[in-house]
């Protein structure tokens, strides 16, 4: 199993979110989806942020529209330097949870809110674990 | 539903009494201690209160970058400090702590207290860039999203997107605000700023231009908070505390800079507070004489000002643009500059200033006949406001 250098920071430190981040490696995203009203969300709270009831776990199709979004020009340590200028989006998947991710494919100057958008998993382990890429483009 | 303010039992009955502030450096090459303790005695010195008078520190921190009150109690010198505390909160801090002040001494569980927020936040533990751990965080960092400037830009995107906005309307904060910093000798940034020079400025955080972002201090700050009635006795008009309300809503998050719940990223808290603090005041928006808003970035100022209903949906920048916060405008915002251009004191010199106005002690800038003004703590999904109002004084 082959993990990005972010996840390996990241996996073991908190229990309740390795789940999230093995899904990951396995090429899904996972949510939490309450059992009582439906709301679905990325963070692994122990209940429902909507009404508290119990969720469930859940896999997302990993598609959603893109909400709003930072072109990162400063970055505040050397491995995110290379990378300048990248984008982080904040995504509203179609199962109604947000989450924030990479977002590559499109020229920053270009982007549009709302504009529809698919996550994919690099496998390289300096690439970013979710990249969100245009809906219709091909590649990965 | 009751009369919020018949809840708040406080109000009226409290008041800022001093303002105790450092300078403001990018080295201060002085322990956080040493600066809070000037700014706590200079507090006391400036009400005119002997310190052994002193019975209540209250403080913030983020990711243990300061110092205790009881430390600052002890160094100080206390007799008997019967209120000490410290809170593990941000930018939404400063008039949540002024509020739990006025709470302690309404109830009798202290009778003067010291608020302070003391950092090297420039030399030091940066607030802007430290990544702070946490559940949340881990749903941000491993995209490379790891900083304030970034976490709020999404927030000024979708307000710019939602309300026909462009850079420009964050362009006309930064301006505007330097239009008061070059009259105050405590900004590190007083140099004027154009529009021009404002588009020619370097992103950070795309909308996000260097001058969008608070410049970071080292430095200390600290307000007295007593009774009316001791107040009323003391060296300066009593700043009486008028209004005051903190809250946030459903889905407020895991930390200050989460934002995976909120529902709408264009609302922070102000537009959830702003009902219960106008009423707990018995005033409106348009009551008020001034405001200093909670500007770590200059988004957060356009935010506020729909928020607390000082301007309608989409029309804050343009209150701006015609003049309107600056100096000989209607409405006075940010009359220090701002955390955009005196510095990063975490808010409580947003506080600092609202007391001095009040006051008529802001030198230069000091807003004639100003007799009222709403104060903010925070940017994002939860956060604090007071209404205070000067108190003037027969001369004797």
């Amino acid at each position: 199993m082959t993990i990005s250098a972010a996840q390996a920071q990241l996996t073991g430190t908190d229990p309740d979110a390795d789940g999230f981040w093995a899904a990951v490696v396995g090429g899904a995203l996972q949510l939490r989806r309450c059992t009582r009203c439906g709301t679905c969300f990325v963070l692994p709270l122990p209940s429902c942020p909507e009404c508290a009831g119990d969720p469930e776990l859940v896999l997302s199709e990993g598609r959603g529209s893109l909400y709003t979004w930072v072109v990162v020009h400063h970055a505040f340590d050397e491995e995110l330097a290379r990378q300048v200028p990248y984008v982080v989006g904040a995504v509203e998947l179609d199962e109604g949870a947000r989450i924030f991710a990479r977002v590559e494919g499109i020229d920053p100057a270009a982007l549009e809110a709302d504009v529809r958008v698919r996550a994919t998993y690099p496998a390289d382990p300096d690439r970013p674990p979710i990249v969100f890429v245009p809906e219709e483009s091909a590649s990965a | 539903m009751s009369d919020p303010r018949r809840r708040l039992s406080f109000l009226g009955r409290t008041a800022l009494a001093g303002v105790g502030m450092t300078a403001l450096t990018k080295a201060s090459g002085r322990s956080v201690l040493s600066l809070a303790v000037e700014a706590c005695r200079g507090a006391a010195d400036d009400a005119g209160l002997d310190l052994s008078d002193v019975d209540g520190v209250l403080s913030f921190s983020f990711n243990n970058d300061s110092v205790s009150s009881q430390a600052v109690a002890t160094s100080l010198g206390l007799p008997a400090p019967r209120y000490l505390s410290d809170v593990n909160l941000g930018g939404q801090a400063p008039a949540f702590l002024v509020m739990q002040a006025a709470a302690a001494i309404e109830s009798g569980m202290a009778r003067n207290v010291l608020v302070f927020r003391a950092l090297n936040g420039r030399s030091g533990q940066r607030v802007g860039s430290t990544r702070a751990p946490g559940l949340a965080p881990a749903f941000r960092y491993p995209h490379g999203l790891t900083a304030y400037p970034q976490f709020i830009a999404m927030w000024a995107r979708r307000f710019l997107i939602e309300t026909g906005g462009s850079e420009l309307d964050l362009g006309a904060v930064a301006v505007a605000q330097r239009t008061w910093a070059v009259d105050n000798e405590r900004a590190l940034r007083r140099a004027p700023l154009s529009i021009e020079q404002y588009v020619d400025s370097p992103m950070v955080a795309d909308p996000f231009r260097a001058v969008d972002c608070t410049t970071e201090a080292d430095g200390a700050c600290a307000v007295l908070v007593t009774s009316r009635a001791r107040a009323a006795d003391l060296r300066h008009d009593p700043v009486v505390i008028e209004g005051a309300a903190y809250g946030t809503g459903k889905r407020s998050g895991l930390d200050a800079g989460d934002a995976m719940l909120w529902p709408d990223l264009t609302r922070n808290y102000t537009s959830i507070i702003a009902e219960e603090l106008w009423n707990s005041a018995g005033m409106k928006p348009a009551d008020v004489d001034m405001a200093q808003l909670y500007d770590c970035f200059s988004s957060s100022v356009l935010l506020a000002m729909e928020g607390l209903g000082l301007a309608g949906r989409g029309e804050a920048a343009d209150l701006i643009r015609a003049g309107h916060t600056q100096p000989g405008g209607r409405l006075p915002v940010n009359t220090n500059g701002g955390l955009l251009a005196e510095g990063y004191l975490h808010g409580m010199n947003t506080v600092a200033e609202a007391v001095y106005q009040m006051q008529g002690r802001a030198g230069v800038r000091t807003v004639a006949g100003a007799e009222t003004c709403v104060v903010t703590s925070g940017a994002l999904t939860d956060g604090s406001a007071l209404v205070l109002a000067r108190q003037r004084r027969e001369a004797a």
